[in-house]
């Protein structure tokens, strides 16, 4: 709907995550070492750390302007249940920020020197996680929106909800693809979706009084 | 009994009856501490393993305890402020917040302070420490949050919200990071779990930590009264307080 | 009494600096926040009273010139 016409206008959103997530994986080879088996060993955790800030960096958007121009009001006086625009909006935190990394991470799984079978790890775990970090920094973005230093406010408030994700997702990787992560993550997956956009909800709503 | 709530709801209710508690809660924190201290650092025995610096135990272990135990309560006065929009409930976890964060700091410091002597180094990356330190942020993301949010009637409702959903996501967050530390544990870490404690060193233990979480009360109480007087500041009874 | 002396309580076995720290750590924060919540307590009934004389002033003067 609305949202996707907003990406569509600005594909620039979805260019600039990439461009942050291959110049971070980019430093760690000049940083650490260029030593494939270095470098492989901490691919999967690389990856998804820099997932992890992609995603916090990216959490504003849309949001902070829908904030400006009264959107976010109309939200929450529409018809349509707060908790599906919230999932909606999350939806396209997931379309500009976590697809995009997604597509990408064959190529960053390559620059670390990953094996072709862990990089189909590291896409599931990234496919099954992305969107529970999408969920998370939606909420986020609804908790700071309006406030002073939002953008600082926001990683440190959600970044500790990452962390269970992330756990779960590098093992999954690291473990060489036990079918117990898989079946962790998306039990998590599942229960965001069903509750973190009714907690955004009420975010929106507490946003709007202020 | 939604009439006891009700009356406890009260700013003034709160503010009269809690002064009448308050000197008896001073009490029996001053009495517990003492007790404990002088137990733990005299009386109780020292360990075969780790000599006279188990007695660090008898200081983090109950800041430990009440670090998480404080969030929980932290995080169920933001619920009652949340659904039955108690002022006093949002006051309660205004309060609670410092009280809870610099517990958890002080859980972080002594367990450094055991840790040299136990593993010889100030920090490790085991599930215990790690789960404090991440609640630290936990605490520090409502502080903020809070903070941020300035001084409106609403201002508290977001950190509030902060609150539950760091309630929610606790367990969550302390089940992983235990998963990952058994996985990633190297072989010559001992755990410092025992199967069973004698009644020397549990004895004082539990008198400790009795005694932390009345002080806990006592200090809770003792801010959340200046925070009612603060916040009612224009009212009748509380014009007569000050002036008496 | 588990110290045979004195000199071998202070020392702690050795670990004297880091149970003492850490007990002295304990009662730091345990008394730095009940002093400063009755601090803050004190500061707080101050600044109201000061107010209060103020006002009060006010209404006398007001009441002065209601009367005259």
């Amino acid at each position: 709907m609305r949202e996707c016409k907003i990406l569509v206008r600005s594909p620039a959103d979805a260019v600039q995550s990439l461009l942050f997530v291959v110049m971070v994986v980019t430093l760690f080879p000049l940083a650490i070492s260029p030593d494939p088996s270095v470098l492989a060993g901490i691919a999967a955790g690389l990856i998804w750390v820099v997932a992890l800030l992609a995603a916090l960096l990216a959490a504003e958007r849309g949001i902070q302007a829908d904030f400006a121009d009264g959107v976010l009001e109309q939200m929450v006086l529409g018809n349509t249940p707060l908790w599906l625009l919230c999932l909606i909006k999350a939806f396209a935190h997931w379309l500009s920020c976590g697809l995009p990394l997604l597509l990408i991470t064959p190529l960053l799984g390559t620059m670390l020197a990953l094996e072709a079978l862990e990089i189909y790890w590291m896409l599931a775990s990234l496919a099954l996680g992305l969107p529970v970090l999408s969920l998370f920094c939606t909420l986020g973005a609804m908790l700071t929106v309006g406030l002073d230093r939002s953008s600082v406010l926001l990683p440190l408030l959600i970044a500790p909800f990452l962390i269970p994700t992330l756990i779960l997702g590098t093992q999954w990787v690291q473990s060489g693809g036990q079918s117990f992560y898989g079946y962790m993550l998306a039990a998590l997956l599942s229960l965001s979706v069903v509750t973190l956009p009714l907690a955004t909800g009420v975010a929106v709503r507490i946003a709007v009084s202020r | 009994m939604w009439q006891w709530f009700h009356e406890w709801g009260s700013p003034k209710a709160f503010y009269m009856r809690s002064g009448k508690m308050l000197p008896w809660l001073g009490f029996l924190t001053v009495v517990l501490l003492s007790a404990g201290l002088v137990w733990g650092l005299l009386l109780a025995p020292s360990d075969y393993q780790q000599g006279q610096s188990v007695r660090i135990m008898y200081v983090h272990v109950p800041a430990a305890i009440l670090a998480q135990s404080s969030y929980v309560m932290m995080a169920v006065a933001a619920l009652v402020a949340l659904v039955w929009r108690i002022k006093i409930a949002d006051a309660a976890v205004q309060t609670a917040a410092p009280i809870g964060a610099m517990m958890t700091l002080l859980a972080l410091a002594t367990g450094s302070l055991w840790g040299k002597p136990m593993w010889g180094t100030f920090w490790i990356w085991d599930a215990r420490l790690t789960s404090t330190l991440i609640l630290f942020f936990l605490f520090v993301g409502v502080l903020a949050l809070r903070s941020a949010s300035g001084r409106g009637r609403n201002a508290g409702r977001a950190a509030s919200v902060l609150a539950l959903i760091g309630l929610i996501n606790l367990p969550v967050i302390k089940y992983s990071v235990d998963w990952w530390f058994t996985l990633h544990q190297p072989a010559s870490f001992t755990l410092t779990e025992r199967p069973a404690m004698p009644v020397e060193m549990w004895a004082p233990l539990l008198v400790m930590v009795l005694g932390f979480y009345s002080w806990f009360a006592f200090t809770w109480i003792l801010r959340l009264r200046l925070e009612v007087l603060q916040r009612e500041s224009r009212a009748d009874w509380v014009q007569r307080v000050v002036s008496s | 009494m588990r110290f045979d002396s004195l000199n071998s309580f202070l020392e702690m076995g050795g670990y004297a600096v880091y149970v003492f720290g850490s007990y002295g750590l304990t009662v730091a924060v345990m008394a730095g926040l009940v002093f400063t919540a009755l601090k803050q307590r004190r500061v707080f009934f101050e600044g109201y009273r000061s107010a209060d004389t103020r006002d009060t002033d006010n209404k006398d003067n007001m009441e002065k010139e209601d009367a005259s």
